[in-house]
């Protein structure tokens, strides 16, 4: 039922009107105006011309107008695919809306949409139950549509309760003194009129949703459930008689008492209703007028005839709202029409007493069998009964005693329903394959007759039925497995001159299946899916054909032509699933190589492929090949959302597949994608995290962390067994953000769990690596919050607190691994504790090799590097002394006779100590090891970066000694001799050899503003010269 | 008991009393511009002026209705049946099926009229009435048939020498004038527009009107510098904020698309409807470059003569005949422009079906070219 075109015929003037500049024409009111007379498509029409030229004051209203004329439009559709493709895009524009206009006077409307776009979800679901002919299938699809109709409830609670809040923020105390803001106000109170039928209403929808109603519980129920919309009915229909909610309410509150059993108050109810004469209860009496149809068989007051009252009725609303034809609506008039001819045309013994009557019942079946809706089932099985009525109805007449064309079909069909009977009482597959195959052999049997007799001169059979004929021959044949007589048959007619074009696309798709099915035929499949393409560019048999195509580029490798092919499937296609699935998969493929989509594309192919996955719909078949395929794509999605850091998109896509999963029929699969979907939604949690944490907001990182970090620890998350990398990684988040937000304890027991995890194992390493990577992001951090100076202390205080308190818990341990004690020297290093990093280093452990063997070449490594930065640490801890004699006595060593590190720490200690001058002093030393170094520094980068490293500390050494200089001219020599020293480098080496050495050099300059005069100076003679 | 039973007696009494009350009563049917449906209100009339008319209901309150908002009026007389019967056949002149039918129908309803003129004697108002529903059925008539002519506007200018002071004035000169234009006689439908809009006793909308027909039979005649020159003059006359000086302004524009400046037109009616706020005098503006488009005829230029018949049905329908005007052209760019006849059918069945379009010109034309 369409009762949620919202305020439909009431012209309301919000951010349009009052608001917008004299000459700009109210293009708000009149698409409003459009969609009220349910022109949506020329509403969608004219809101694409005028929204590229219309003013920022009339673009909100303008946008919301096409998302809702969107959703009009997707309620429209009668194929379920396509209308489910249309609502999400519908709820996304809507999304995109709230997003943009958050703090808009629209917004309250729009979250009021999106919460009908999930009622209208519930509904398609609800459609989707009520088609299905298996009552246990009937009541279970209708339950999932109850559990989506709660959640629209909700959603239209929350958007009304906004709505309110707006409301009364805006005018419960203040009355609005400007035209625009009367409207604004006028507009408001209607949305809150509009949410208020829209949560009565939807009890209603709930109510539907008990299918069962041979069961008095179940009707009880039902009862119970509408009797929760009646208070809001009550009231919204005593409403403003302005107001079209106020009449729509009206047909409700009848429609609910004639359901809960007062038909008769009903009854007075909608005629009253029907009488009304206000423009504005339009959309209310064509409600009523369906709602009367339905309450006059229950009313045995009415002195008429009943039937007959019901049939003039219905066939009045026909004549009155030929627009109206294709919705809910219409269907259901319809089909209460066709029911109603049919009871008349029938008489109590079973026979057709009124053909007229009959006639027009058939009719009306076959228009509603004509598109997706509730009733196409019933209609389908109605007509049937109908002809099988009109044919006489002896399915067990022999086949050879038929004698014409036309009890030839019916006798045709009556095996298909005959099929679906028997079929479902067999649970054995052989027997039930054996009984099939009778049956198709009938049908075969039978369609040969028919074309038979349909020679005889007077047979005159129409040629349009002979091409259905052909084309329900194909489709039996391909059951059977016939697969050459199927393409025979099927081809035959599709590259025939048909009348029935649709038959003829029909027996198209069938011929196609069959070559599928056929090795050694892709020639003659590709000539003829090409042939549908062009013959059915618009049907699914083009579609069908495209698929081919493009299954058969992919085979080829040819993915751009793949993706052009696949790209042109429309989402009514049966299969649109999978050719999407297999469209994304050639996109990315197309990118890997480098392609780019031809313009006037600007997407990558990459983003193809993700604007692909994210199309593809729920599957609304219960085939376990598209729920299988619906799974692959959205995990694929979610990947390469995840690599492209789009977390929140990504939540977007884990929350509902997590949601659909246990529904989903996924066969010897189930076990697998359980896992693909459990660790998609594990990176989604820990991309978030990631994201929080890199964007300094720690404790919220934590929040999608520790819950994570809990699972593991109790063991509860096994799919992580399988990805230890992924556990590693959201280990170390934890590790990081936990030490960040001072939670040191938490920090330490994550620790444990990291090194018992990689203990022994080939991730060890992987262990040291996340210590390491752990300090050195703190460093970082810690560098730049000390360059940002005071305007970052409290900051850096409490980074370095957070950091110091871990840490000093972590240095508690008594058995320290010496990966441990590396990080933590490194850490303290990091935070400038260089007296604590020594003392800790201090206590690494020289390693012993086994016997008289060496140590570990790694472990002696690892232990070089300590003794290193012991040093280090302690020179930069002033204890030179200390420093001088572990210097001396690593020197002997064969390692540090080797090593230039240990010289390096030697002159600068002398350096630290502003020991400049002299042969022993820091210019000297400095410019000896450089000599040392140029020597083999083009053979070996490292050395030439540490060459420029001590060209630096010369250059600074030599500027320090010479402020050093009593004697001024000297000085003054000293320092044009230091400056000079720099100026030479520029001058020999454009990059200053390398960016960092660049870096370096540019530092001193800044902070040394007496060596910059002098630098000056010299450049600018230089430049003279 | 026998209290219920007295009860139900007085009841049935006053029922009788009731009825026969409703029978001794005059009524009129007009269109109620607030509710936008034509009303049927019954009362004794007290006073018709070329303005109004004024009616008592049984309340004993006095109600007025302007005569451009009357539909009819039936009087009460003695031969109240008669009466009724021949307006029943009258109306049959609209249901028939052709022209033949027409015809039939038509004579029919001249004789009962006819006959009626001469039985009834008790009410002078009731007779006036019938001479002028003769008059307006004859008019009708010539529409088919052009022999019916003279007869029409002989009938016409009768009554409009007896009865310049009746309430059905307006209605008969505006009939008249058309006549008179249809005839050839430009000059002679120009005199009585012109002798409308001079009159003081009539309503003011009746008056503008008739200054614009004035313009629009020059229009109409390809006499455009003459319109022009007129709209000019009317203009001057009206301050700026006047809707009337719009309404002039969107004849003069209509005046340079029939000469054939549809360009110029165009600009200008789309710079009236950027100023003006006035629903009417958007809808005829509106409805205006509509028609600028129609004549261009392109397919192009029809869809945007669509667009505008659009707007006024869905935007600006507030006066029924710039309405009926709209939904007359779009029941036929529905189907030429669009192709889609449902919506051309849709149209077409409000145009006819609403009651609040009941007499207006573009009703009759689809009502005619429906029974063609």
């Amino acid at each position: 039922m369409k009762h949620l075109a919202v305020v439909c015929g009431f012209v309301v003037a919000w951010g349009t009107g009052a608001a917008l500049p004299a000459d700009e024409p109210p293009h708000a009111e009149f698409v409003r105006g459009l969609r009220a007379r349910h022109y949506n498509d020329l509403a969608l029409e004219y809101l694409e011309r005028v929204l590229p030229t219309a003013s920022a004051e009339a673009k909100p209203a303008l946008l919301l107008e096409r998302a809702r004329t969107h959703l009009d439009l997707a309620a429209a559709e009668p194929d379920v695919g396509r209308r489910l493709v249309k609502y999400n895009e519908a709820r996304g524009e809507l999304e995109a809306f709230v997003k943009q206009f958050g703090a808009h006077a629209l917004a309250g409307g729009a979250s009021l949409e999106l919460a009908h776009v999930a009622v209208m979800q519930g509904k398609t679901q609800l459609g989707v139950a009520l088609k299905q002919e298996n009552p246990q299938t009937r009541i279970a699809e209708a339950g999932r549509a109850r559990v989506l109709f709660e959640q629209a409830g909700a959603q239209l609670q929350a958007a009304a309760k906004g709505l309110d809040a707006q409301y009364d923020a805006k005018y419960k105390d203040k009355e609005p003194d400007t035209a625009a803001a009367k409207a604004e106000k006028r507009a408001l109170e209607q949305e809150r009129v509009q949410a208020e039928l829209d949560v009565a209403m939807n009890y209603i929808d709930q109510a539907y949703t008990y299918v069962e109603e041979n069961k008095d519980e179940v009707l009880l129920k039902r009862a119970e459930v509408i009797k929760k919309a009646q208070p809001a009915l009550e009231k919204l229909a005593k409403g403003d008689p302005k107001s079209p909610s106020t009449y729509q309410a009206q047909a409700w509150l009848a429609r609910t008492l004639n359901e809960i059993g007062r038909p008769a108050d009903a009854y007075k109810m909608l005629n009253t209703l029907i009488a009304e004469k206000a423009p504005e209860s339009e959309n209310g009496k064509r409600l009523a007028r369906y709602f009367l149809m339905l309450t006059i068989p229950q009313v045995p007051t009415i002195k008429e005839d009943r039937t007959k009252l019901v049939q003039a009725t219905g066939e009045a609303w026909l004549k009155s709202y030929p627009t109206f034809l294709n919705t809910s609506e219409g269907d259901g008039v319809r089909f209460t029409l066709a029911q109603s001819y049919l009871g008349q045309a029938v008489n109590d013994k079973g026979a057709i007493s009124n053909p007229a009557a009959l006639n027009r019942a058939l009719d009306l079946y076959k228009q509603l069998e004509l598109t997706d809706n509730e009733y196409t089932e019933r209609a389908r099985q109605q007509k049937i009964g109908i002809l099988v009525k009109r044919s006489g109805g002896d399915v067990n007449r022999p086949i050879s005693q038929i004698g014409n064309f036309d009890d030839c079909l019916i006798r045709a069909q009556m095996e298909y329903q005959k099929l679906g009977e028997d079929v479902r009482k067999i649970d054995d597959p052989d027997k039930a394959k054996k009984v099939r195959d009778a049956h198709f052999q009938n049908v075969i049997d039978v369609l040969n007759q028919g074309f038979k007799l349909a020679k005889s001169p007077t047979a005159r059979v129409p040629k349009a039925d002979l091409e259905n004929a052909q084309a329900m021959l194909a489709f039996t044949y391909l059951n059977k497995e016939e697969y050459a007589n199927a393409v025979k048959v099927g081809e035959d007619l599709a590259r025939s001159q048909a009348k029935d074009k649709q038959a003829a696309a029909r027996a198209a798709t069938y011929a196609l299946e069959a070559y599928v099915r056929l090795e050694g035929k892709e020639d003659e499949l590709r000539s003829l899916a090409e042939f549908m393409e062009g013959a059915w560019p618009n049907d699914i048999a083009g579609d069908m054909g495209r698929h081919q195509l493009g299954s058969l580029l992919i085979k080829e490798k040819k993915y751009v032509e793949a993706v052009d092919k696949l790209t042109r499937i429309k989402p009514s296609y049966p299969h649109y699933t999978v050719s999407q699935y297999e469209m994304a998969l050639a996109a990315l493929q197309a990118q890997d190589e480098g392609a780019k989509p031809a313009a006037p594309e600007k997407r990558s192919y990459a983003e193809l492929a993700s604007v692909a996955l994210n199309a593809i719909p729920e599957p609304t078949t219960t085939d376990p090949t598209v729920h299988r395929v619906y799974v692959y794509a959205k995990l694929k999605l979610g990947h390469l959302l995840y690599e492209q850091k789009r977390y929140e998109q990504l939540e977007l896509v884990v929350v509902p597949l997590q949601k659909k999963f246990p529904e989903l029929n996924l066969g010897s699969a189930q076990e697998e994608l359980q896992g693909g979907v459990a660790t998609l939604a594990l990176l989604s949690a820990y991309g978030r995290g990631e994201k929080e944490y890199s964007q300094g907001r720690y404790g919220d990182a934590r929040k999608l962390i520790d819950p994570m970090v809990e699972q593991i620890k109790a063991d509860k998350l096994p799919i992580l067994q399988k990805s230890v990398q992924l556990k590693l990684a959201i280990l170390s988040l934890g590790l990081r953000a936990n030490v960040q937000d001072g939670q040191s304890a938490k920090a330490q027991e994550i620790l444990k769990l990291i090194q018992d995890s990689t203990k022994g194992n080939e991730l060890e390493q992987g262990s040291a690596a996340i210590l390491l990577q752990l300090a050195q992001s703190l460093r970082a951090q810690v560098n730049e919050l000390k360059q940002k100076g005071d305007s970052a202390k409290e900051q850096l205080d409490k980074t370095v607190a957070s950091f110091s308190g871990f840490l000093d818990e972590l240095a508690k341990q008594e058995k320290a691994t010496p990966e441990t004690l590396l990080f933590l020297a490194q850490s303290y290093a990091g935070l400038d504790q260089h007296g604590k990093a020594a003392q800790l280093l201090a206590k690494f452990p020289e390693p012993k090799g086994e016997g008289d063997k060496r140590p570990e070449p790694k472990q002696a490594s690892q232990y070089h590097q300590a003794k290193l930065l012991e040093v280090r640490e302690l020179r930069l801890d002033k204890q030179y002394e200390q420093a001088s004699a572990h210097l001396k006595a690593l020197r002997q060593t064969d390692w540090g006779k080797a090593t230039l590190d240990l010289r390096k720490e030697e002159i600068l200690s002398l350096e630290d100590r502003e020991l400049y001058g002299g042969q022993g002093g820091a210019v000297r030393s400095w410019f000896d090891f450089m000599n040392q170094l140029r020597q083999n520094m083009q053979k070996d980068a490292r050395l030439k970066d540490m060459y420029f490293e001590c060209y630096y500390h010369f250059v600074y050494c030599s500027y320090k000694n010479a402020l050093k200089i009593p004697d001024q001219k000297k000085k003054i020599q000293a320092l044009q001799q230091a400056a000079g020293y720099i100026v030479k480098l520029e001058d020999s080496q454009k990059d200053w050899g390398g960016e960092v050495s660049k870096k370096r050099f540019e530092e001193l300059l800044e902070h040394e503003k007496m060596l910059k005069q002098y630098y000056d100076e010299q450049r600018k003679v230089t430049k003279q010269n | 008991m026998l209290r219920r039973f007295v009860f139900a007696l007085a009841a049935a009494a006053m029922a009788f009393v009731t009825v026969s009350a409703s029978r001794a009563q005059d009524e009129i049917r007009y269109y109620d511009r607030a509710k936008k449906t034509e009303v049927a209100a019954k009362g004794t009339i007290s006073e018709e002026t070329p303005a109004q008319i004024a009616y008592k209901t049984s309340g004993g309150r006095t109600e007025k209705v302007s005569v451009s908002d009357v539909i009819d009026v039936q009087y009460k007389t003695r031969k109240s049946l008669e009466y009724r019967d021949a307006l029943r056949k009258d109306d049959r002149v609209d249901q028939a099926k052709d022209g033949a039918d027409r015809r039939k129908a038509g004579e029919a309803a001249i004789e009962a009229y006819k006959k009626l003129t001469e039985e009834i004697d008790d009410s002078k108002l009731a007779q006036r009435h019938i001479q002028f529903r003769l008059a307006r059925l004859l008019a009708r008539l010539a529409d088919d048939d052009p022999t019916q002519l003279e007869p029409a506007i002989q009938a016409l200018q009768k009554f409009q020498g007896d009865h310049a002071n009746a309430w059905q004035t307006s209605e008969a000169a505006k009939t008249l004038a058309r006549l008179l234009e249809k005839k050839g006689d430009l000059a002679g439908a120009q005199k009585i527009y012109a002798g409308l809009a001079a009159r003081k006793d009539i309503p003011k909308e009746v008056r503008q009107q008739a200054d614009l027909l004035v313009c629009k039979a020059l229009i109409d005649n390809n006499q455009h510098a003459a319109a022009e020159q007129k709209l000019q003059d009317l203009s001057k006359g009206l301050p700026a904020d006047d809707p009337q000086a719009l309404r002039v302004q969107v004849y003069l524009a209509d005046c340079l698309s029939v000469s054939g400046k549809a360009d110029d037109a165009e600009k200008r009616l789309q710079a009236i409807i950027a100023k003006a706020t006035e629903p009417d005098v958007l809808a005829l503006t509106y409805n205006t470059l509509g028609d600028c488009y129609r004549r261009q005829a392109t397919p192009a230029d029809l869809d945007k003569a669509f667009w505008q018949y659009l707007w006024v049905d869905v935007k600006y329908n507030q006066d029924r005949q710039e309405h009926a005007r709209a939904l007359y052209y779009l029941s036929k760019l529905f189907d030429q422009v669009r192709k889609d006849p449902a919506r051309a059918g849709e149209c077409r069945k409000r145009l006819v079906d609403d009651k609040q379009f009941a007499g207006s010109e573009y009703q009759k034309r689809a009502v005619k070219e429906e029974t063609k």
